[in-house]
């Protein structure tokens, strides 16, 4: 790679077909072979032995330099190329409003609107549903907040459905933290059917539908 | 034993810097460099294509188009791929679309041509099913395929093992120097003198193709 190894233009040549070329030496060596027909004839020649070495089959190149010719003659046709870089257009300065930023605008994709670009008019709407919901919650929040009714209220507030009045009658014992709730009117009919609640099948008394406990710790 | 990786028959890796570079002059303004990257590859490529289609004055138009539609697509050459990776798939686009316009099918599917994006053009010779060639062409070939093999057993030891190493290996300089045990500089003397012995026997048969030189 370093420049002291070229001996010759040819030697300049071999190492561009190496890709050993960097710089300076590398424009020298394109301009070489771009404006020489000897370093032209000499840089196929190269590609042509290479390409032979890897494969007879690459020998297929008689008609080279007519194909080379005429792809040149197209080639000259195009126009160059440029590389590709953010699309500048430019636009047009309205005479009646100059202004400094009409002056170039770079095409950028994401000022285009998008089809799911945000709207003014559904954010509006975000906004006030967002606003509602807010003041929903804090309305609900606010009232469950409030003091919580005592016992005593609660026993006076009348329900709306009239429910079955029932006597209720908790018992419990000094070591069984269970509260028994018995119901009169069902003692009542479970006595007036004591035939039905005699010995089940499983030989045990029945009584205990009329035992259904409520465990609770503490009332 | 693990199996050993197959030699790179195809291009040297060093020298797709050199493709780069080349597409990069390029697409700064000068076009003179494209050519240089067509003379090198356009035996491929009409290669390529010939594998796809019979006739001979097709895959030369089907080849001048793939060239020239990777000119217009060079600025978006990023240098992810090879070179000629990215070369050959506008290539086999550019033939297909040919075919689909004359309505003809192609002699062979791209599946069964290539297996993978690398370039073993060995797999090429194993599979080849078709041949645009003429008997002229043909004849041409062989005269060329001779005289570089010729050139290359005449040459000395020295020469013939560097230029084999670069062109058929595809090894760096700096590699063919540790195995060569030389100087970088020597590797680059020898493989040009190999280079420049074998083209002196293959010029007269170029120049006698074609009168006019790009």
């Amino acid at each position: 790679m370093a420049k002291e190894h070229i001996e010759t233009p040819q030697d300049a040549l071999s190492a561009l077909a190496d890709g050993q070329l960097r710089g300076e030496a590398f424009a020298l060596a394109v301009e070489r072979v771009a404006q020489q027909p000897e370093a032209q004839a000499t840089w196929h020649a190269y590609h042509v032995v290479g390409d032979v070495l890897r494969s007879n089959d690459l020998a297929f190149c008689a008609d080279d330099q007519n194909f080379l010719a005429r792809f040149q003659s197209r080639l000259a046709l195009e126009p160059v190329v440029a590389p590709v870089v953010e699309t500048i257009n430019l636009i047009a300065v309205d005479a009646h409003k100059p202004s400094v930023k009409a002056l170039f605008d770079i095409q950028d994709k994401s000022h285009d609107v998008a089809a799911n670009a945000p709207s003014f008019r559904w954010k509006i709407v975000a906004g006030v549903a967002s606003f509602l919901a807010v003041v929903a919650v804090g309305w609900n929040v606010a009232g469950g907040l409030g003091t919580p009714l005592s016992g005593q209220q609660l026993a006076q507030i009348t329900p709306a459905v009239p429910v079955l009045q029932a006597q209720v009658q908790a018992s419990s014992t000094g070591t069984d933290p269970q509260v028994m709730l018995r119901d009169a009117r069902l003692d009542a009919l479970m006595a007036a059917h004591k035939q039905f609640g005699g010995t089940s099948a499983l030989q045990m008394p029945a009584g205990f539908i009329s035992n259904a406990t409520y465990e609770i710790s503490a009332r | 034993m693990t199996a050993l990786p197959p030699p790179n028959l195809t291009t040297p890796a060093t020298a797709t810097d050199s493709d780069l570079m080349l597409v990069e002059r390029t697409v700064a303004g000068d076009q003179r460099a494209y050519g240089l990257l067509v003379v090198k590859y356009q035996r491929r490529i009409q290669r390529l294509i010939g594998r796809m289609v019979r006739d001979v004055d097709l895959v030369e138009d089907i080849a001048q188009e793939t060239f020239i539609r990777a000119y217009r697509a060079l600025p978006k050459f990023r240098g992810d791929a090879q070179f000629y990776t990215w070369l050959y798939r506008i290539a086999i686009n550019t033939a297909k679309k040919t075919l689909m316009d004359f309505k003809r099918d192609p002699t062979v599917s791209e599946a069964a041509m290539r297996p993978s994006d690398d370039e073993d053009e060995t797999y090429y010779r194993k599979h080849e099913p078709t041949s645009p060639d003429t008997p002229d062409t043909v004849l041409a070939a062989k005269q060329i395929s001779n005289a570089v093999n010729a050139a290359l057993e005449a040459l000395p030891k020295d020469l013939r093992q560097a230029v084999t190493l670069r062109e058929i290996e595809g090894m760096s300089y700096e590699d063919i120097a540790e195995m060569m045990q030389c100087p970088i500089g020597t590797v680059r003397s020898r493989i040009f003198r190999a280079r420049e012995a074998i083209s002196a026997r293959v010029k007269p048969l170029l120049e006698n193709q074609s009168g006019k030189r790009w």
